[in-house]
């Protein structure tokens, strides 16, 4: 198993309960299977903050980043995350 | 002449003669410059000489809203004040939103020029063409709030809307800036500058109203901008309730947001007592700037300690960063109250918090002591020294006096290695994202015309992923300099100069931002533009800033970053272990530069490129072979 550590905010973080916190998943595990993972776990309240209705297709704009980069710079949602990493889910925001 | 969109007077005051002289706008300066920041450039260049001392009577002011302003097109009521900063001895430009820009429009000017320096303290009352000079004697020494309410009462109008300066312009801050209503042009020492011409305040009251060229055009292009503002996932479901303070929590765990002058950033990430959760509880209500349906500003009161009472339109999320991130500030009330006395005293919150930084950082090192503070306890955190020294640096007091004209003046003064702390970039202080880990923002705060300026070519792709004109890894430096112009001149060229809020381009209109504002040209003002054409003039407009800029001595040896970002990588958080280094720098510009078309080893634009800009007599006069 590796830990992995879970940071969102604002709306996401309300439906996980928790800014940050660390997951244990088993080695080899991609960021689709953490994604997986997490939607089994917290259910439709926070699909419908990943996915488009009804689909598997990652809303537009949401960032999802391994070690602060984004998963598209690196192996998108095959992404493979080891152990002490951290994962982390941005909605889109704007303003500063 | 004008179908629409300008009113084609341009008011031209002088103030060592207490005269007012009305001019028309050449309508190649509207179709090459559009407006706002292009006019104020185009001023700026064309009659202010090198050499200027930003605080003489020969620098000038420039109050330029753009052909939009004072129309029914959303957040348009933007206006551009332009000078030779204090600051930077670069160009001064900044914006202010509110209902002032749209006044200046319905009373009739494009542009409103102010030059020379008044006898005595002095305030302009503009009633369409009625320009009259007032005495300011018993201003003088007021805070903005109160400026702008005694005039008020003066002129027996309740709906006059006026620009002044508090405190700290009277006293020539070059951290000073000029406050209309709640609003502020905030950066590079403006106020001051106002300050100097002994001119505490300009009223303006206008009856009139801005033409449409084009009405079933205009009709198309907006309702386009609206569908467009109706359809983005984030202006009115969010931003309209939340404002900018979300950005808090994005560069908290983005590993940006800046820390203790620079030194902990992603350690010193204090999301939960200083982010958007904290600030949900002290709401009290919204404000929006004339004829925009989103009302990002947020009021906002303090609730606890010496702070509860004081009220803030704010904190902004730079406000947050200099009065919290970069100060160790944990104290969100505390930060509220810092931000009203700002705003009260006339002083730029960026600057001010980040000049407060620094000398916590001096302190804490040693480099200053209680003999040299005055026995103010400056360690990081200590919010009630920051509020304490707000004040003092508005009036000069104690070692408010060597921190009063920013950190570049201050630690020359203070030596003892202190310019190694000094955040900034040609003397303007360094806004709220630690671009270590966000290059192209990085490359924008060393190349923009105004200095380290979040404002003049924000990199929305690195800070918020949004993927236009296309997606980057903001951790890389390659492709930077392309993006950056793209930045640099699509910004100036969509909300800088028409004049629309900022957070239109970022939220609803990246995809199509040229577009838009090319469909709004023609259809406000008549004028054809493509979406080509209107970037066009952006590029222009930094190229001519750039010159004005190559014409007092600046060059490429002053685009670059504070030491410290350039040599200590981050150490935490989500950006651990970048930094800008100094060969990623000359690489970034050496690439800025190449699309530029300038030249790579000075900096400076080529003749090639400004002719191709229908700026030949710029390089006449540099003498640019």
């Amino acid at each position: 198993m590796i830990r992995v550590k879970i940071y969102t905010i604002l709306e996401l973080k309300k439906v996980l309960g928790q800014r940050e916190f660390e997951v244990s998943i088993p080695d080899g595990s991609t960021v689709r299977g953490l994604i997986s993972w997490m939607t089994e776990k917290w259910g439709g309240k926070l699909s419908r903050h990943l996915f488009h209705p009804d689909s598997d297709r990652i809303l537009p704009y949401l960032r999802l980043m391994v070690n602060g980069r984004d998963i598209q710079f690196l192996n998108g949602m095959e992404t493979v995350l080891h152990d002490g990493d951290g994962f982390s889910i941005l909605p889109i925001l704007t303003g500063g | 002449m004008y179908r629409g969109g300008y009113t084609g007077k341009v008011l031209r005051i002088d103030l060592t003669s207490l005269t007012a002289k009305k001019e028309n706008l050449a309508l190649e300066i509207a179709r090459d410059f559009i407006g706002g920041a292009g006019f104020g450039v185009k001023y700026l260049y064309d009659e202010v000489k090198p050499g200027t001392d930003p605080l003489g009577p020969e620098n000038k002011i420039f109050f330029a809203p753009g052909p939009f302003s004072g129309t029914t097109v959303p957040c348009a009521s933007r206006i551009a004040v332009t000078g030779k900063s204090p600051l930077t001895q670069a160009v001064g430009m900044c914006l202010s939103g509110g209902y002032f820009p749209a006044e200046m429009k319905h009373a009739g000017y494009d542009i409103l020029i102010v030059e020379g320096k008044a006898e005595r303290p002095t305030y302009l009352w503009i009633k369409d063409e009625e320009v009259r000079f007032r005495d300011a004697g018993k201003l003088w020494g007021t805070q903005t709030s109160d400026c702008q309410q005694i005039v008020k009462d003066e002129l027996n109008d309740q709906n006059v809307r006026i620009a002044c300066i508090g405190p700290a312009g009277e006293r020539l801050g070059r951290m000073a800036c000029i406050i209309n209503e709640r609003r502020a042009a905030g950066r590079k020492g403006l106020g001051a500058v106002m300050g100097s011409k002994n001119l505490k305040a300009i009223a303006i009251r206008g009856s009139g109203s801005v033409a449409i060229a084009s009405p079933e055009k205009y009709k198309v292009a907006r309702a386009a901008m609206l569908k467009a503002m109706k359809e983005s996932p984030v202006l009115y479901s969010h931003f309209a309730k939340e404002g900018t303070p979300s950005n808090v929590d994005n560069t908290c765990a983005l590993g940006i947001f800046p820390a203790r002058n620079w030194s902990a950033t992603g350690e010193f990430t204090p999301v939960d007592q200083i982010g958007v959760e904290a600030l949900e509880t002290r709401r009290i209500g919204k404000e929006h700037c004339y004829d925009c349906p989103v009302g990002c500003s947020q009021l906002r009161l303090a609730q606890t300690g010496p702070y509860a009472g004081i009220l803030a339109e704010g904190p902004e999320f730079e406000t947050l960063y200099s009065f919290g991130g970069e100060t160790g500030v944990d104290d969100m009330d505390s930060i509220i109250a810092a931000d009203r006395l700002c705003d009260e005293l006339g002083l730029d919150t960026i600057s001010a918090g980040v000049t407060i930084g620094f000398a916590m950082e001096l302190f804490e090192k040693g480099i200053l002591t209680l003999a040299d503070t005055g026995g103010l306890e400056l360690n990081f955190g200590n919010h009630q020294a920051m509020n304490t020294l707000i004040r003092w640096i508005a009036f000069r007091e104690g070692i408010g006096e060597l921190l009063s004209d920013g950190v570049r003046i201050a630690s020359s003064k203070i030596g003892k290695g202190a310019e190694r702390f000094a955040m900034h970039v040609k003397g303007l202080e360094l806004p709220g994202y630690d671009v270590r880990g966000a290059k192209a923002h990085g490359l924008s705060y060393a190349t923009a015309f105004t200095g380290a300026d979040h404002n003049r070519g924000y990199a929305f792709q690195e800070i918020f992923g949004i993927p236009v004109p296309y997606a980057v890894d903001r951790f890389t430096i390659e492709g930077k300099g392309k993006l950056t112009k793209w930045n640099q001149d699509v910004r100036t060229a969509t909300s800088d100069c028409p004049t629309m809020c900022v957070f239109l381009l970022d939220m609803a209109m990246a995809p199509k931002a040229p577009e838009n504002t090319a469909a709004l040209m023609e259809g406000v003002t008549g004028l054809p533009f493509t979406p080509e054409e209107v970037t066009r003039v952006g590029e222009r407009i930094n190229n001519l800033a750039r010159a004005f800029n190559v014409r007092d001595g600046f060059q490429r040896a002053e685009d670059t970053l504070p030491e410290r970002l350039m040599t200590e990588p981050l150490q935490s958080g989500a950006s651990k272990g970048q930094l800008i280094s100094k060969e990623d720098l000359r690489a970034m510009l050496d690439e800025y530069y190449t699309v530029r078309g300038w030249d790579l080893n000075t900096g400076v634009p080529t003749r090639e490129k400004l002719v191709e800009l229908n700026l030949e007599y710029v390089a006449d006069q540099l003498r640019i072979k």
